[in-house]
């Protein structure tokens, strides 16, 4: 059982400049061969200040601490990743600098098929560094069986 | 703006997108996502490993499932804005395994001067088990 002291606590920020090499590394990798990932100049044609971050390039920051899991005490053979959620405020881009903050949303106990767990919600936030502006929610669901 | 592209005129609820087929998720890739990513969990490139965690072999990371998905619906929306991704897991999807994505239109609606539509989506393997489900919300330019 996660110790409910946990619900609101926020991990330090981190900061992560976004490169075009991170870029199309990250594309290569899930074999998009969409040429705004690796064509700056075909990215400026389809509207981006510089080549864009494809859709899920965000789970690279998905914790702004490594030590996420042993924080909280989480015994990594009991958990199961419910699943992922995505809010794009705006679109990050190669040379954008973003600082993004975990915090632990909230825990609640389930009782499913498998006996009781904890469902905790985190939630890391992603803003441009220069503009301030917000870029994106990354919501994970993780479950900690009993 | 580009002439090209998905229109919120040209979309219906109910639509469905074609379906695609994506794979087979080799390891080599697998091994490209982990650098690419950060997540360097074994399961996903060591089969000893793998199995030392009682799985029969290397499995997909989720997250590259969900970026595969991702870029289905970026090809589909040519030019339009992801707002809203959310993926839930189902089952593994093995190495090996080749997707098959399913999409539909299962909303239309306009919000803060915004033409959004929502597609529901899922995974499927090869043998036909439903390795993932989620929704993403679009918006589209207007004509």
């Amino acid at each position: 059982m996660i110790d409910r002291k946990f619900i609101g606590y926020e991990f330090t920020p981190k900061e992560m400049v976004i490169t075009r090499w991170r870029i199309s590394h990250f594309a290569n990798a899930i074999r998009d061969s969409n040429p705004i990932y690796f064509d700056v100049n075909e990215a400026k044609n389809q509207g981006f200040k510089d080549i864009p971050v494809p859709t899920t390039f965000y789970t690279r920051m998905t914790f702004s601490d490594i030590n996420f899991y042993s924080t909280l005490g989480i015994d990594l053979r009991k958990l199961l990743d419910g699943g992922r959620e995505i809010k794009y405020y705006s679109q990050g881009c190669a040379g954008d600098t973003i600082i993004y903050q975990t915090k632990v949303e909230n825990i609640v106990e389930k009782e499913g098929k498998r006996g009781k767990m904890d469902l905790i919600t985190v939630v890391t936030s992603g803003k441009n560094k220069d503009a301030g502006e917000k870029v994106f929610d990354l919501i994970i669901s993780l479950i900690v069986f009993h | 703006m580009s002439k090209k592209g998905l229109f919120f005129e040209d979309i219906s609820t109910g639509m469905e997108l074609p379906t695609s087929k994506r794979g087979p998720i080799i390891r080599q890739q697998l091994i490209d996502y982990a650098s690419a990513s950060g997540d360097y969990n074994k399961i996903h490139y060591d089969e000893g490993f793998a199995k030392i965690a009682k799985l029969p072999g290397c499995i997909a990371h989720g997250m590259l499932v969900m970026a595969i998905v991702g870029t289905y619906i970026t090809d589909w929306s040519k030019g339009g804005v992801l707002k809203h991704f959310k993926i839930r897991f189902a089952g593994v999807t093995n190495e090996n395994d080749t997707l098959m994505l399913k999409g539909k239109v299962s909303k239309k609606y306009s919000e803060n001067g915004e033409n959004l539509v929502e597609i529901s989506f899922l995974t499927e393997t090869q043998d036909e088990r439903i390795t993932t489900q989620g929704s993403a919300v679009i918006a589209l330019k207007a004509k």
